[in-house]
């Protein structure tokens, strides 16, 4: 499990280095981004975009990450696309997840918002 | 320990056995490659000494044939040589010898190299004790998930051939056991319901969930909020949805399940269905002979409190197909294309079936379509079934 973060005006970005995100590493990535959350990181971006493919344990995984920011800030999904953008689409999670296509429209989300 | 000390010079077989016998060793001897294969075949060493130089058979010769005997217990093959070269000590660790003792032989020298080849043996002693433990856990768990296997399968609604409808399904679990399962029944002579449901993750914890679940499912357990009747049938399935979804978050498991879940009015010909989080499904309309996937979005169960579901309907005629599959299937290469079967490949290997019987498109699917060594090891549980309105 690979995560890149790095910190930028009060905002984290989180961009998972791997190609695939599976159950082999969904239990990791969810520990990990639950320490963020729990170190008071309130506004994160989540690059998702080296991903190409998802599977269920770690969309529940997700989900479970977007839970434990509940809210006390706000976490937001950036660069899904494919195969992985379909599945947040069948999944209806797209409703439930701020996406954004890229970096910089995830960072003026944030910028708005403040 | 047991050890054969094979060399052509009977000074040297002498010497040897004299230091050997003094440190407590019992002690077999040969004198040559042949007369030593003969007593190794007929008698357990733990360690064989043994010259270089010899007629009939060599000691590099010796030692390979050893090697290749694959003897239950390992043999530590000492080398005595007056030879030096780095080609030498290659060719001999080539050959599969352990240590070497230089001639001529030294007490002190023999004493240390045999302390190593104890070390070693016992190393080796206790590794394949782990291994034999491990081997005997790993065959019983085998057998036990194979019967696992067998009793879930087991479980799964007999293919249906009735006056109204015909049925096939395929399924196979990613490891022995699968998360995916499916039912249909009638609960009644103008109604047929059925659900097809994936839970997240897949192997044993979601096996349980999905065992357990086929049981929960049942008409009797408040999840279908009362008596089913025509007026009730029609938002059925979301009313189903809702308050699975309930259960599933108040039961606080750390799955989720996709699904799709219909009731069919046979009296009407019309379908009422909700999909949640599973696959796209396709209708085959026979009049036109068109397959569509149909592009229905709805939220997995037990993952979101309070969201909403949506009942769709669908009015078939005879002829008319409805087919329902999960995802694991999008993570296997086609036979036929060496493509994903995702999207539009997924959909034109559906639609070139179209035509077919449940049955015959099974035994295609089964047969053409998933390479045989990939179902050795599917990464998710594939599973498909379909229906066939008459």
């Amino acid at each position: 499990m690979n995560l890149a973060i790095t910190e930028n005006e009060n905002i984290t970005v989180v961009t998972v280095k791997e190609a695939r995100l599976d159950a082999s590493i969904a239990p990791e990535f969810k520990k990990q981004m639950e320490e963020l959350i729990n170190n008071d990181k309130d506004k994160i971006i989540l690059d998702i975009s080296e991903i190409g493919f998802m599977d269920s344990s770690s969309l529940g995984a997700l989900v479970g990450v977007l839970k434990a920011m509940g809210n006390n800030g706000k976490l937001i999904v950036c660069g899904a696309s494919g195969v992985v953008l379909e599945l947040f689409k069948l999944t209806r999670m797209d409703r439930i997840f701020t996406l954004a296509d890229d970096m910089q429209a995830a960072k003026s989300a944030f910028v708005a918002e403040a | 320990m047991n050890i054969l000390v094979v060399d052509d010079s009977t000074e040297i077989r002498l010497i040897i056995k004299h230091y050997l016998t003094k440190f407590n060793h019992n002690v077999d001897l040969a004198v040559d490659g042949g007369d030593a294969w003969e007593k190794i075949t007929n008698n357990e060493y733990q360690v064989i000494i043994s010259d270089w130089k010899m007629p009939i058979m060599n000691g590099l010769e010796l030692c390979k044939k050893v090697r290749a005997a694959n003897f239950k217990n390992y043999i530590y093959f000492i080398l005595l040589t007056g030879m030096s070269g780095k080609q030498n000590t290659l060719d001999s660790i080539k050959a599969g010898i352990d240590d070497f003792v230089n001639k001529p032989i030294d007490a002190d020298e023999l004493k240390i190299r045999l302390t190593s080849a104890k070390r070693v043996l016992d190393l080796e002693e206790t590794l394949e004790r782990k291994n034999l433990a491990l081997k005997k856990i790993n065959e019983q768990l085998n057998t036990d998930l194979k019967n696992a296997t067998n009793t879930q399968i087991s479980l799964l609604p007999a293919n249906l051939d009735s006056k109204h409808f015909t049925t096939a399904w395929y399924y196979k679990p990613a490891v022995f056991v699968g998360g995916d399962t499916f039912n249909y029944f009638t609960p009644s002579p103008d109604f047929l319901v059925f659900y097809k449901i994936d839970i997240s993750g897949h192997g044993i914890s979601a096996a349980m969930l999905s065992m357990s679940l086929q049981s929960t499912l049942g008409l009797k357990r408040g999840l279908y909020g009362g008596p089913i009747t025509r007026e009730s049938s029609y938002d059925l399935p979301r009313v189903f949805a809702e308050n699975l979804n309930k259960m599933m978050l108040e039961n606080n498991t750390d799955h989720y399940l996709t699904m799709i879940f219909g009731i069919v009015d046979i009296k009407l010909n019309q379908m009422h269905y909700v999909q949640a989080g599973h696959p796209h499904p396709m209708f085959y309309n026979k009049e036109h002979d068109q397959l569509t996937e149909i592009d229905v979005d709805g939220f997995p169960i037990g993952l979101i409190d309070n969201v909403e579901y949506e009942t769709r309907h669908i009015d078939y005629k005879s002829g008319d197909k409805f087919v329902v599959y999960s995802d694991g299937i999008n993570e296997v290469d086609s036979a036929i294309t060496d493509k994903r079967l995702e999207s539009n490949t997924l959909y034109e290997h559906f639609n070139s079936i179209r035509n077919l019987t449940p049955n015959n498109m099974i035994d295609k699917i089964k047969n053409t379509w998933l390479k045989k060594e990939q179902l050795k090891a599917l990464p998710d549980d594939v599973s498909i079934l379909i229906f066939e309105f008459k």
